[in-house]
């Protein structure tokens, strides 16, 4: 039995549609029932099908189209755009009917233009481009594609095999919230820097009025306080440093779901480590970021706008791995945070394990401050009569869980961009000025 | 009381009209004019009288409109000829030229409607060519047509009286055996 090739066979190029069966089909049947009844009007009627079929195919293609995507630029921020374009070419010299081009995107890019399903005409040896233009709504590493291109010819008698481009990654980096922390580090560390340490040197912070030492240089002698003494004064500056900030973002669970407007856990995690990062960067410290889960992934400390950078294609591959999977217990070790770095600790406190691990951290002397990242709006998706009383009871908890970690000395403060860590921060200074006991 | 699947059902039919995107929407919309006129057209003597003629031919013609892919379409088309063929031969209705000439149009006009709306998704956004290139294809077929009508009726007895000549059924069974042949080797040739 003669029967045409498969639509989706790998052989041919193009195979007959549907419309071409029922072409020959029906003209068959007008045909043979025009001739065994001796009908001319059903040759008229098989007629106009006969010379659509045998025009179509005598403008058969026999070369596949091409098809090309095309994205300017990988890179964009949250809410930025993006364009592109799918080039098809079609290089026979038949012109193509309708070419249909399917382009797939992550959900987290909006195309206003481009995306979906375009039907257009190709002419003989010529091409078209369809356009791609949209919105970059979130971040992370993204696809745009793959693209889908199939072609029809002789009048939708014929459809190409389908073409497929491979998918554009696109990087949407996060966007950072206007932060600002105007407060000295609790310890700065280093060998330079803009922090005013708590050790004499050269600085721009007056630490007080001293007699004057061999090396003194002559620009600090305090004349007013030498001429009053009858001795030689000089002003003693502290030194300035810098500090190291360890940000450490718990990723044990993800809660909300991400909108425009509307972050979940993971976004504001992402996006508050951006701001603070970008801050303290901007200001010289060394910043290094760490996620609490199972894998433990680290940013070696660093500064400047390279380790900017850096931190942002970091971000890009935050995760929140499957419930139930056991935290990390390195994250104690002096390898792992310095002992003079201001830990930055952005956790929803949906785990108790962040709690523990937070309680910890302060008991062993650690400068920690626990940054709450759950937004305000994120509440239960199952919803039955007892949802509101379980969520009531499970705040009042919740204000339990950050009581309690005030009380071991881990200041807790709700993220809120701009001047959020400020009023914390200079407790944890205060703190760190202090004698105090600590554990070993 | 909705069943749930009913419910779904009717869900995403409602998301598919959302969806509708005017290019489709002309293709199938010309399919069901067409289906419809040609179903009318076609119907026999004592049926032009029953109005549930009507109101079939509108339901028949809107199968295909809405599922151009299905084997809808066939059935449609060779009802219709199947209707025109009974009327002339047991209702005993007498279609001059220009009803058969209306009649091939509108099956044809049908046919590739359907075949552009089968490759169409109904969110399918259509350049201009699609359509001014699909009118002036059907456009020259339908005249092409009209000029073969024209010589037939010219050099052969009139259409529909069933006295075609010794000819005629051998020269319609060669024709229906070459076309069978033609495009069996179009279709199987790779290059």
């Amino acid at each position: 039995m003669l029967r045409a090739p498969d639509e989706d066979s790998p052989v041919y190029d193009w195979v007959p549609t549907r419309a071409l069966r029922r072409a020959v089909g029906v003209l068959l049947v007008l045909l043979i029932a025009g001739a065994v009844l001796g009908r001319v009007d059903l040759v008229v009627l098989a007629t106009p099908f006969a010379l659509g079929t045998a025009w179509g195919l005598s403008r058969r293609p026999r070369l596949l189209p091409t098809a090309e995507l095309v994205v300017h630029g990988d890179v964009a921020g949250e809410g930025g755009t993006i364009t592109g374009r799918v080039a098809v070419d079609n290089p026979d010299r038949a012109p193509l009917t309708s070419v249909t081009v399917r382009t797939r995107r992550s959900e987290w890019l909006r195309f206003a233009h481009g995306t979906g399903t375009y039907v257009t005409t190709v002419a003989g040896h010529g091409g078209t481009d369809v356009l791609l233009r949209g919105r970059a709504l979130r971040w992370g590493r993204h696809r745009i594609g793959p693209v889908d291109v199939r072609a029809y010819a002789a009048d939708g008698l014929l459809r190409s095999r389908p073409v497929r481009v491979p998918g554009h990654p696109v990087r949407v980096y996060p966007v950072s919230y206007p932060f600002d922390a105007a407060d000295a580090m609790p310890k700065a560390a280093g060998i330079a820097g803009t922090h005013r340490s708590r050790r004499p040197g050269e600085g721009g912070e007056l630490a007080g009025v001293r007699p004057y030492q061999p090396g003194d240089r002559l620009r600090r002698v305090d004349w007013r306080v030498s001429l009053r003494n009858r001795e030689l004064y000089v002003n003693a500056t502290l030194s300035e440093r810098d500090a190291e900030v360890v940000l450490v973002l718990d990723v044990l669970h993800e809660a909300g779901r991400s909108r425009p407007g509307q972050p979940s856990v993971l976004d504001t995690v992402v996006r508050a480590t951006a701001s603070i990062g970008e801050h303290y960067l901007h200001r010289g410290d060394r910043v290094s970021t760490l996620e609490y889960g199972p894998a433990m992934r680290f940013l070696r400390p660093a500064t400047g706008h390279r380790q900017y950078l850096t931190m942002l294609e970091w971000l890009l591959d935050v995760r929140v791995l499957a419930a139930g999977a056991t935290p990390t217990s390195r994250l104690l070790s002096h390898r792992t945070l310095p002992p003079n770095a201001l830990v930055l600790f952005l956790t929803p406190l949906l785990d108790d394990n962040s709690a523990t691990v937070l309680a910890a951290m302060a008991r062993a002397g650690r400068f920690v401050l626990a940054v709450d990242c759950l937004p305000d709006g994120v509440r239960p998706d199952r919803v039955s009569e007892w949802t509101d009383l379980a969520y009531r009871v499970w705040r009042m908890e919740r204000e339990n869980l950050v009581g309690r970690l005030r009380e071991v000395g881990v200041p807790v403060v709700p993220w809120r961009g701009t001047g959020s860590l400020d009023e914390v921060l200079r407790d944890v200074t205060r703190m760190a000025a202090a004698p105090r006991a600590v554990l070993r | 009381m909705i069943s749930p699947r009913t419910e779904d059902l009717l869900r995403r039919g409602a998301a598919a009209v959302r969806r509708t995107a005017p290019g489709p929407m002309l293709f199938r919309l010309t399919a069901l004019l067409a289906g419809i006129a040609a179903l009318v057209l076609a119907l026999a003597g004592p049926m032009r009288t029953n109005p549930w003629s009507y109101v079939v031919a509108v339901a028949v013609a809107l199968i295909p409109a809405v599922r151009p892919g299905t084997p809808w379409v066939t059935v449609l088309e060779l009802l219709a000829a199947g209707l025109w063929v009974f009327g002339a031969l047991v209702a005993g209705d007498a279609h001059g030229t220009a009803g058969v000439l209306a009649l091939a149009a509108l099956l044809y006009v049908h046919h590739s409607a359907c075949a552009v709306a089968a490759v169409l998704p109904v969110d399918g956004r259509l350049g201009p060519g699609v359509l001014f290139g699909w009118l002036l294809r059907t456009g020259s077929v339908v005249l092409g047509t009209v000029v073969l009508t024209v010589l037939v009726v010219l050099f052969l007895p009139p259409a529909g009286t069933g006295h075609g000549g010794a000819p005629l059924p051998a020269l319609g069974l060669l024709a229906a055996v070459a076309v069978g042949v033609a495009v069996a080797y179009l279709l199987h040739r790779r290059r």
